[in-house]
């Protein structure tokens, strides 16, 4: 039986602690949550926050706010629970929260159990503060029970590995006992959970230390239950053959060879959806089955016309060629600090350079899917989420139910990369369970991922820079042209933040600077993809800084020390910000530069390059090495990696973090991009779209940390960015080609 | 009418002959270890034990099973002890996002099975599955930490 306690009606009190059968919750309030984010001084105010269980065998639930989508979430939250509370690491279980939207008077909608959101790394940041605290409460409050029982001061006490102890006597009393209590007695007042003060980080144990992932026995076991994994009882199985024509639609439909396979239930035609923008639904032909197999069998003998609607005959080539077109005209001006063609016409040398990036799919190993199950009144969805916010938006659009009749439980989830950003494969979900009144699992193929996913746009970038007669920059004119769909935002501004922002690495540190930007519309759809707009950057800025530093005969890490300057703060009015400082990028330069042994000769076809960026408030900079054999094969050798993030929670996933993203960052330099031919993707699996494997995984990674900032931040996307300009660079100093172009691909061979 | 053993039960099969043996497994047989990733056998998520070989179960069509032994990753343990590849796993603690590591983890105990201490150059050979999180660094700390703990017996 659940003892529901109202423990305290003191206005001042944000955590609700109530007992629930045997166990002890401990959950944030609305007001609780918002006055810690709040104090945590950073965006998203959200209404109620994690919470936590003492259970009766003296463990400890945490109700993870995020889903673990392979960051460590469900491992470093809980690290900073048992730090603050004072348990054993090991006691300390996670479970996802479940996932809701409630309605407030007004009609406006917020989070029921707190924000629940992801992306932009910003996890581990948004939860530091407000995770430690209702730990922090939590403890003050048991430690309060506990002096009664055992008769101490508090003074007296601490705690220890789930346990209360009296210092004095020795004696003590478990979590568990102390919750207990509180069905006898109320809990005793606290005056101002404000006033409770959070360990100070040089008092932590556990913060700061390596720790396995929580779940890896799950994992190697396969007992791990991602969405795919998930069921509901009397569940359907679905496909989708959806246009391959982004813009295209459904003409006809024969079906009456896929209606004869055995299992197949319903064959349902999806409409191109009314409305432009978010969920992007494509127009298609479902397959609904008693397997899986039947559906995916049943859809291949389909015969369905397809018409190409707008995005006929365009091509990744020609949207380049339409790029280059309008960058020979002025663009509109992103930023423009100082007098770019005074300058110019001033310096004692000028350098110009054309960069562009190829268009990428996600490939998140975990195709989507989602379970859907539809009640009249309300909806039930299982998926492997990342952001559950888009999902139950998109879910309520397509089927018109209120936000709050939308619930929603989060698996653990095979993988995003920016992908599960967007919830279009629950909206595909919700709507087949609808019209057929019955739980539906809908499962994309890896071919339904590469054709219709939402991509990383692409992009040409003309750089000009003046330089004076000392070897320094003296302007920096970046011309910027994107091709996206974005057919809701008239914003120029929000049409390119994929791709660059104002606040542009080097802008502030060369006088004359601007950007000039330009926005071609085309049917192909886009969005985030791993570090958006870094990741594209640091390859166009970097690799440009890298040549200046060739034409100005200075070595790459000093050439960047000097343009970085003095430490000091500079303001960056972007995700990451408000500011950076010069001190730490140049800080994890010299430190990956001093591991990599930077300035000692390398063997010939050998090439060893250097590169940093500044991603989501954190610095990274790598040496990448390379060998290029006589046949042109590129061989990645080591990669050395500095980073600071400011406090690192867990040292073993920040590492591991940095190792993925820097293999992610080797893969799709070296050979991934998807073309578009007459408004579709080209690559369909995985033996075209070549991500990389273990044979080309450089053989040595080293990472190091460098604690230069409090903040905590999170680590996914950061290793990255500064991949592609470090790796070219080796290249360069390998062959005497400079790669301009991404992928690599076999352009050393031409 | 096909009869297969899979984790040493035995096992039958009448259904369409054509589907993939992943299929069978993931919604037959309820093991949902094994993982659905390209469908083409490019990826590995879906690596089983076929009479003791590595296989993708995803173009394995049910008509060839008949007779076969097959191991998925929940055989791959003997009872509560863990084979000393997904011991490597644990203690290296390879997986990001864990979706593909099954296949991972089997692709490497066949390989082991034949080639008790294989070479960084084995393992490139041997090793094709994809893993999206690029965890590639310690897959192969784990290998030849799997291959230790397996010497050591």
């Amino acid at each position: 039986m659940a003892v529901l306690m109202k423990l305290q009606a003191d206005r001042r009190r944000f955590l609700k602690f109530t007992l629930v059968g045997g166990a002890l919750m401990i959950a944030e309030t609305p007001l609780g949550y918002a006055r810690s984010l709040k104090n945590s001084g950073n965006g998203f105010l959200g209404d109620i926050g994690p919470y936590l269980r003492i259970e009766p065998d003296n463990t400890v639930i945490l109700g993870a706010p995020a889903p673990e989508i392979g960051t460590g979430m469900h491992t470093s939250l809980p690290m900073l629970i048992a730090e603050e509370i004072g348990a054993d690491f090991d006691t300390v279980a996670v479970r996802q929260m479940p996932i809701k939207l409630k309605r407030a008077p007004d009609g406006r909608y917020s989070w029921a159990y707190g924000v629940q959101g992801g992306g932009g790394s910003f996890t581990l940041r948004r939860n530091w503060s407000p995770v430690r605290r209702l730990a922090a409460v939590t403890r003050t409050v048991l430690m309060k029970a506990a002096s009664e029982a055992l008769d101490a001061p508090v003074t007296q006490l601490r705690a220890e590995n789930n346990f209360v102890i009296d210092e004095a006597s020795g004696r003590r009393i478990s979590f568990s006992d102390i919750a207990a209590l509180a069905s006898a007695s109320p809990f005793p007042e606290i005056a101002d959970e404000d006033d409770i003060p959070l360990k100070e980080p040089s008092g932590f144990t556990l913060i700061g230390q390596w720790r396995r992932s929580k779940g890896v026995e799950d994992v190697v076991t396969g007992r791990a239950v991602f969405g795919i994994d998930a069921e509901m009882p009397g569940m359907l199985h679905a496909v989708i053959a959806r246009c391959p024509y982004f813009d295209g639609d459904v003409l006809s439909v024969d079906d009456s060879e896929a209606r004869e396979v055995a299992g197949v239930k319903h064959i349902v035609k999806l409409d191109k959806p009314a409305h432009p923008g978010q969920p992007y639904l494509a127009a298609g032909v479902a397959v609904v089955a008693t397997k899986f197999w039947a559906a995916e069998k049943a859809r291949r003998l389909l015969n369905i016309e397809w018409s190409k609607g707008r995005g006929a005959g365009e091509s990744s080539e020609q949207i380049m060629a339409v790029l280059e077109e309008r960058q020979q005209q002025p663009g509109f001006n992103l930023v423009k600090d100082g007098d770019g063609a005074e300058a110019l016409a001033r310096a004692t040398a000028i350098h110009e350079a054309v960069y562009e990036l190829p268009i990428l799919t996600h490939a998140t190993m975990e195709p989507m899917n989602c379970i859907a199950h539809w009640k009249g009144e309300s909806i039930v969805l299982k998926a492997p989420c990342h952001n559950a916010g888009s999902v139950v938006g998109a879910v309520a659009r397509v089927t018109g139910l209120d936000m709050d009749a939308i619930h929603l439980e989060s698996t653990r989830t095979g993988g995003s990369f920016g992908r599960r950003l967007y919830a279009d494969w629950a909206a595909e979900a919700a709507i087949l369970s609808k019209q057929l009144n019955a739980p539906v699992k809908l499962v994309w193929t890896r071919e339904d991922d590469m054709a219709s996913d939402i991509y990383r746009p692409p992009s040409r970038h003309r750089l000009r820079a003046g330089l004076d007669s000392d070897g320094a920059i003296s302007a920096w004119s970046h011309s910027a042209a994107v091709a996206t769909r974005d057919e809701e935002s008239v914003d120029q501004v929000d049409r390119m933040q994929n791709t660059i922002w104002a606040d542009n690495f080097p802008r502030r540190l060369v006088e004359h600077f601007e950007i000039d930007a330009h926005h071609e519309t085309w049917m192909t759809l886009n969005g985030p993809w791993r570090a958006p707009m870094p990741a594209q950057q640091a390859f166009v800025v970097e690799s440009f800084i890298n040549e200046l530093a060739e034409k100005t005969g200075a070595d790459p890490l000093e050439f960047r020390l000097k343009l970085l300057g003095e430490p000091r703060d500079l303001p960056y009015e972007h995700w990451g910000g408000p500011t950076y400082n010069t001190g730490r990028w140049a800080g994890v330069l010299k430190k990956a530069a001093a591991a990599a042994g930077w300035g000692r000769k390398v063997k010939r076809r050998h090439g060893r390059g250097i590169a940093g960026y500044f991603t989501f408030g954190s610095y990274c900079a790598l040496v990448v090495d390379v060998e290029v054999s006589k046949n042109r094969d590129i061989r990645v050798t080591r990669v050395v990696a500095a980073a600071d993030a400011g406090r690192v929670v867990n040292p073993n996933g920040f590492r591991a973090q940095l190792e993925g993203g820097i293999m992610d960052g080797l893969s799709t330099a070296l050979r991934l991009k998807i073309d578009i031919e007459d408004g579709r993707a080209v690559q369909s699996n995985f033996h075209n779209y070549q991500v990389m494997r273990i044979a080309d995984a450089p053989p040595v990674i080293e990472t190091h940390m460098i604690e230069g900032g409090d903040n905590v931040h999170g680590t996914g996307e950061i290793g990255l960015p500064p991949v592609a300009p470090a790796l070219c660079a080796a290249l360069y100093q390998a062959t005497g080609k400079r790669i301009r172009k991404l992928p690599v691909g076999d352009q050393l061979k031409a | 009418m096909v009869q297969f053993k899979v984790n040493g039960n035995e096992m039958r099969y009448d259904g369409d002959p054509d589907m993939p043996l992943l299929w069978y497994l993931r919604e037959d047989a309820g093991l949902k270890g094994t993982k659905f990733g390209c469908g083409i056998a490019q990826c590995g998520a879906c690596t089983v034990h076929f009479n003791g070989k590595a296989v993708r179960s995803c173009v394995v069509p049910m008509a060839v099973v008949d007779g076969a032994e097959i191991t998925t990753i929940e055989g791959l343990a003997a009872g509560d002890d863990l084979d000393p590849v997904q011991k490597a796993w644990i203690e290296i603690d390879a997986p990001q996002c864990g979706y593909c590591q099954t296949g991972q983890i089997m692709a490497t105990a066949a390989l082991l099975a034949s080639n008790p201490d294989p070479n960084d150059k084995d393992i490139d050979r041997a090793l094709t599955n994809i893993c999206r999180c690029g965890a590639y660094y310690r897959i192969r700390k784990a290998i030849h930490r799997a291959a230790e703990i397996k010497r050591e017996g």
